[in-house]
């Protein structure tokens, strides 16, 4: 920000000693270890931290033509217990105070963000994104109130005026905060404020209802603010630390692992839905539709229309029970979004897939699962909207819960579909690519559960094969891939491979049959790869490629010569 | 320090046999390499590859010094497969060590 730019505290002597101090006694938990609930715990951190502030700055002399100013998350009336309070001192060219800004941070022991005046601050905005959304929260706690009518009026005024030229910038700068940040809704360890469906999301939606770019936020996304803050005000409390990255180690001081995930689950996807819908209506046209082919009938009932795929006029949605999978491979083939409307009116209308499955809606979920990048997003949208636990209602059980094993970047369900979607690219390493994509789909429905999920996965594996209408020979290799989803890891890890009983064990596991062991190979592969950074190692896939080599030609009847 | 190089169809049982030893710590890398077996070709289906390193399992163990050597023969006794590739262990001196989470500093640390 312009200006005088940051200004570092004085130290002699910490004066925040006493801050700090009723801050501990905020945090400290009652007798009978009853402790403050977040909300009410967060407002009077507000209270506390603008009462302290407010009396610092006027004693410093912060009076006319002067404000100290929150912005941020005590701007917004959210502070979280270790989050550092950001503050900006505005001048109207009077410095305040004897011993001007220097004496003002060395009373309040925080840097200021900046010392500027209100021409400054908004020049500043106009070049800096982050800097006219931080303005937009903007809030006087001591000093000149008409001063910061003025700073909060200009900068906003600015903002709308600005809006509709920024949403490039706005979008990209998003969508790569999302990029390293990822999703709430679906890491294991999700960054609450930075994520995808985090609290800047919500700090961003309300920037877009202020400049009216975006429709008054939904109550489904109120009620993820909560959800959101009251979590970030317990990792604070917990941590001991400003920390807004859950870990895994958390989870279980915090709530039951699997319902907090699943609140969060809820709420992350509540604000990304409605950020994404935010930022696709703030993309000017022709930059959504230039890269991508024209309008298209994509057949069958399916159109692309606006940049988004969706429903043809004459669509039967009431009598076609596989437009909706038709829908959905259209726009994961396509990588283009899936029209809101089309979602609410196969929600509404359209009739349940009977067992087994016709050919066609087979056809159609495997063009689906094979789509590659684009299956994840379609998925997440078909879940959304309640369409995606209507075709495998197994899908419930694994939506949010918590992965039982280490180096999990996902949930179960997002892993599920992380894996399918890198079986997609091993497919033409396989015979039957369409058994290696179900396989990735449902291996990990057993998890979550007091039994073997491997045995579990295995039952519910031929229960979703036969109600898709697989052949019989099918289910049963569906059935045995699941079972022994782990068989060749397992045994490259812990048996020998130079004994031929390491060969004959793993044989006899899968009764001989080389598809089976072409597409757990192939499956180990997407699994690794699926679960996270770096689990898939030329380590790995060389002590698998050993046992799988070894095991090949014994199933073929040929042997391994080595010299 | 004992550091191993070791089968990684033994680090089970080593960890085991470290266990009966009271050493309940252990560093595990998963790395690549060769001895004396060096790259070796082998053929499959008439085609021949090479295979130049091989798949190990790197263990660390940080120990006192009395206890350095029965480690090591803990381990040299249950990763030998008496097959060439067993891999190798050894021994080297620390200066110190501290536990990050009490600042405990040398056998205390341990």
């Amino acid at each position: 920000m312009a200006g005088a730019g940051p200004v570092p505290p004085t130290p002699p002597d910490d004066p925040a000693t006493d801050l700090l101090r009723a801050r501990a006694a905020l945090l400290a938990p009652a007798p009978g270890g009853r402790r403050l609930a977040p909300a009410a715990l967060r407002a009077a951190l507000v209270d506390l931290h603008d009462l302290w502030l407010a009396t610092r700055a006027t004693a410093a002399g912060v009076e006319r033509g002067s404000a100290l100013v929150a912005i941020g998350s005590l701007g917004r009336r959210e502070l979280a217990p270790y989050s550092v309070p950001d503050l900006l001192l505005v001048h109207d060219g009077t410095l305040p105070g004897p011993h001007g800004i220097h004496g003002v941070a060395a009373a309040l022991g925080t840097p200021l963000r900046a010392v500027c005046t209100v021409g400054e601050a908004v020049e500043a905005s106009l070049v800096d994104l982050p800097t006219a959304l931080d303005l937009l929260d903007a809030r006087l706690v001591a000093g000149d109130a008409e001063l910061v009518d003025r700073l909060v009026g200009t900068a906003r005024r600015a903002w709308r005026a600005g809006a509709a030229t920024r949403a490039v910038d706005l979008v990209e700068a998003t969508h790569a905060r999302w990029r390293r940040a990822g999703d709430v809704a679906h890491r294991v360890e999700p960054d609450l404020v930075a994520g995808r469906g985090g609290l800047r999301d919500l700090t961003l939606l309300d920037a877009l209802a202020t400049a009216g770019a975006a429709d008054r936020v939904p109550p489904e996304v109120r009620a993820a603010r909560g959800v959101l803050l009251d979590l970030r005000t317990d990792l604070h409390r917990h941590a001991g630390r400003a920390r807004d990255v859950l870990r895994v180690e958390d989870l279980p001081d915090l709530a039951a692992p699997h319902d907090l995930l699943r609140a969060l689950g809820g709420a992350g996807r509540a604000v990304a839905a409605t950020t994404g819908s935010a930022l696709r209506a703030l993309r000017p046209p022709s930059r959504d539709t230039a890269p991508g082919p024209p309008p298209a009938d994509l057949g069958l009932g399916v159109v692309v229309h606006a940049g988004e795929v969706t429903l043809a006029r004459r669509a039967s949605v009431a009598r076609d029970p596989v437009l909706v999978l038709r829908l959905a491979a259209a726009a994961a083939r396509t990588g283009r979004p899936m029209a809101p409307s089309a979602l609410r009116r196969l929600a509404d209308a359209a009739p349940e897939l009977r067992a087994p499955w016709p050919d066609a809606a087979r056809t159609a979920l495997l063009a689906l699962l094979g789509a590659g990048d684009g299956l994840v997003e379609v998925v997440e949208a078909l879940d959304r909207a309640g369409l995606w636990g209507r075709l495998l209602p197994e899908w419930g059980a694994v939506r949010d819960l918590p992965p039982g094993r280490p180096r999990h970047v996902w949930t179960v369900g997002r892993h599920l579909l992380e894996v399918t979607r890198r079986a997609a690219a091993l497919a033409d390493r396989v015979a039957r690519p369409d058994l290696l994509l179900l396989t990735a789909l449902v291996h990990g429905l057993g998890q979550g559960r007091d039994e073997d999920p491997a045995v579990v996965g295995a039952t519910l594996a031929g229960q979703v094969g036969r109600r898709l209408g697989l052949a019989a020979d099918d289910v049963g290799v569906l059935t045995a891939a699941v079972r022994h989803q782990d068989l060749l890891l397992r045994t490259a890890h812990r048996g020998d491979p130079e004994e031929p009983g390491t060969v004959r064990r793993v044989l006899a596991a899968l009764d001989g049959d080389p598809l089976l062991l072409e597409l757990l190979h192939a499956l180990a592969e997407a699994e690794a790869r699926g679960t996270g950074p770096g689990v898939w190692t030329p380590w790995r896939a060389r002590l698998l490629g050993d046992l799988v080599a070894r095991c090949r030609p014994a199933v073929r009847g040929g042997a391994v010569t080595r010299r | 320090m004992v550091t191993a190089i070791i089968k990684p169809f033994v680090l089970e049982d080593v960890k085991g046999a470290l266990e009966q030893l009271g050493v309940l710590g252990m560093t595990v890398s998963e790395v690549q390499g060769y001895g004396r077996q060096k790259g070796h070709t082998e053929v499959y289906r008439g085609a021949e590859y090479s295979v130049d390193f091989v798949p190990k399992v790197r263990v660390e163990v940080v120990t006192d010094d009395p206890t350095a050597e029965k480690v090591l023969d803990a381990i040299a006794e249950t990763a030998r497969t008496g097959k060439i590739g067993d891999g190798k262990v050894w021994v080297t001196p620390i200066e110190t060590v501290v536990r990050v989470r009490t600042g405990e500093r040398g056998t205390d640390a341990l």
